[in-house]
């Protein structure tokens, strides 16, 4: 085993949005992981992944991210690198799952991190609602409105993550908005016909 | 460009805030992570340092840090995934990431005199490359008369690669567990063996080996292979999950 390195000696990592000069911020697994991995796991939920493959899905973004960190320069965000992978591990993961199965039925399963109860009701009715409508829509436009509305990604990011021309992106985030608020709509229309007497 | 609702923001913003995991969330990843990549970082250093001068550096410092962690950190990675819903075995003919040779590198960025095109080539990562090769015998399930490293010969495989087919085997081995299916789960393990008999993830197949025999009802089995890995790994956070199979 190579002797340790102290970790508290590298360098911190940038902001995410700033390209990272690699040669003279190295950077490690683990502190891409600590800077990142709560972003690498709402991005694979929102992609598609089911939190009964969360972990492994995780995993698997990282073992690409071990293996090629080595590799990074640093010409790009670290987060795009991060996100370009998550989506591909996301399709995979989808391209597993079982045919006739929804990653939406574990929603339940996100774990309770409200204050109450009727708060941890409403938001993981929330998150089911959203992720419900994402899988409804075409993978091309879900993985724009997920990156955009629910990543905060800009466009110009979500661009180099997809590898498509910037108003491709402007054009699958219109449609994406236009589906989702109309699918939003009729849920909310058929909730409260059940509601009403 | 349509604007989305407050309504439709409020929601979303809900819904971030559900979706993003907990500590207990992230701080299982890491432990994961930590015992991945220090139990590849001997190997894999070889194979970075030509490629990026300080790469070595980094990792090893999570290696240094890992002789502890891989323990502690496989010992929880197999406690919560008994937990977890049943899977499909993976193959080691096929796992789950391989991040194999036809991987582009990450970001290797355009000429600094161009303004940088849209796309990266990240969407040319190859996840899981095996089963789209032509001409590669694809075994879907290991077994001791046939191991995966007779039918998926990867003469040039890079050290992380192989931790990929470890993972793979060790997962199968599991899947094979919580399936009630203790003989498969000994098939895969004796097929770990025979591929990576001084494996980077051999504490963690050896304590699956030892539940794997118990549940198989071979009882002489157990006490033998518990008895070697205590005398192997005497600190192991394994150890008392050896120490409850068959007791």
């Amino acid at each position: 085993m190579a002797a340790p390195t102290d970790a508290t000696m590298m360098p911190a990592l940038p902001m995410a949005s700033t390209p990272i000069a690699v040669a003279a911020a190295p950077l490690t697994v683990a502190e891409v992981y600590d800077r990142h991995a709560a972003m690498v796991f709402r991005a694979l939920r929102s992609l598609g992944v089911a939190p009964a493959n969360l972990d492994d899905a995780v995993q698997d973004v990282f073992v690409v991210v071990h293996r090629r960190l080595g590799e990074f320069e640093g010409r790009s965000a670290v987060t795009t690198w991060l996100y370009a992978i998550a989506r591909r591990v996301a399709a995979d993961h989808r391209r597993r799952r079982p045919a006739g199965t929804s990653p939406l039925t574990a929603v339940t399963d996100v774990a309770d991190r409200a204050a109450g109860p009727d708060r941890a009701l409403e938001r993981r009715q929330a998150a089911r609602t959203v992720l419900e409508i994402l899988d409804t829509l075409d993978p091309e436009q879900r993985e724009v409105f997920a990156l955009m509305e629910l990543e905060q990604l800009t466009a110009p990011a979500v661009a180099e993550v997809i590898g498509v021309p910037l108003n491709t992106v402007y054009s699958r985030l219109r449609l994406a908005r236009a589906r989702f608020e109309q699918a939003l709509a009729r849920r909310r229309a058929i909730d409260a016909r059940e509601v009403t007497p | 460009m349509t604007d989305l609702s407050a309504e439709t923001r409020a929601l979303l913003s809900e819904a971030r805030d559900q979706l993003s995991p907990s500590p207990d969330d992230l701080d299982r990843g890491r432990q994961r992570l930590l015992a991945i990549t220090a139990g590849a970082t001997a190997a894999a250093v070889p194979a970075t340092a030509s490629t990026a001068a300080g790469s070595s550096a980094r990792l090893a410092i999570i290696g240094g840090a890992g002789a502890l962690a891989i323990a502690v950190a496989i010992a929880v990675m197999a406690g919560r995934d008994r937990g977890r819903a049943a899977a499909p075995p993976p193959s080691p003919a096929a796992p789950t990431v391989v991040a194999s040779s036809t991987v582009p590198p990450p970001i290797t960025g355009a000429p600094a005199i161009d303004p940088p095109p849209p796309a990266i080539a990240l969407d040319d990562i190859e996840l899981d490359p095996t089963p789209r090769r032509a001409g590669r015998a694809v075994a879907p399930t290991p077994a001791p008369s046939a191991p995966p490293s007779e039918a998926v010969a990867e003469p040039s495989a890079a050290p992380v690669d192989a931790l990929a087919r470890e993972l793979a085997y060790v997962r199968q081995a599991r899947a094979a567990l919580r399936a009630d299916d203790p003989r498969a789960a000994l098939a895969a393990l004796a097929a770990y063996r025979a591929e990576f008999p001084d494996g980077q993830l051999a504490e963690e197949s050896s304590a699956l080996a030892v539940e794997a025999a118990c549940a198989a009802g071979q009882r002489d089995e157990v006490a033998a292979l518990r008895a070697g890995f205590v005398a192997r790994w005497p600190r192991s956070t394994a150890r008392a999950r050896v120490d409850r199979a068959c007791r």
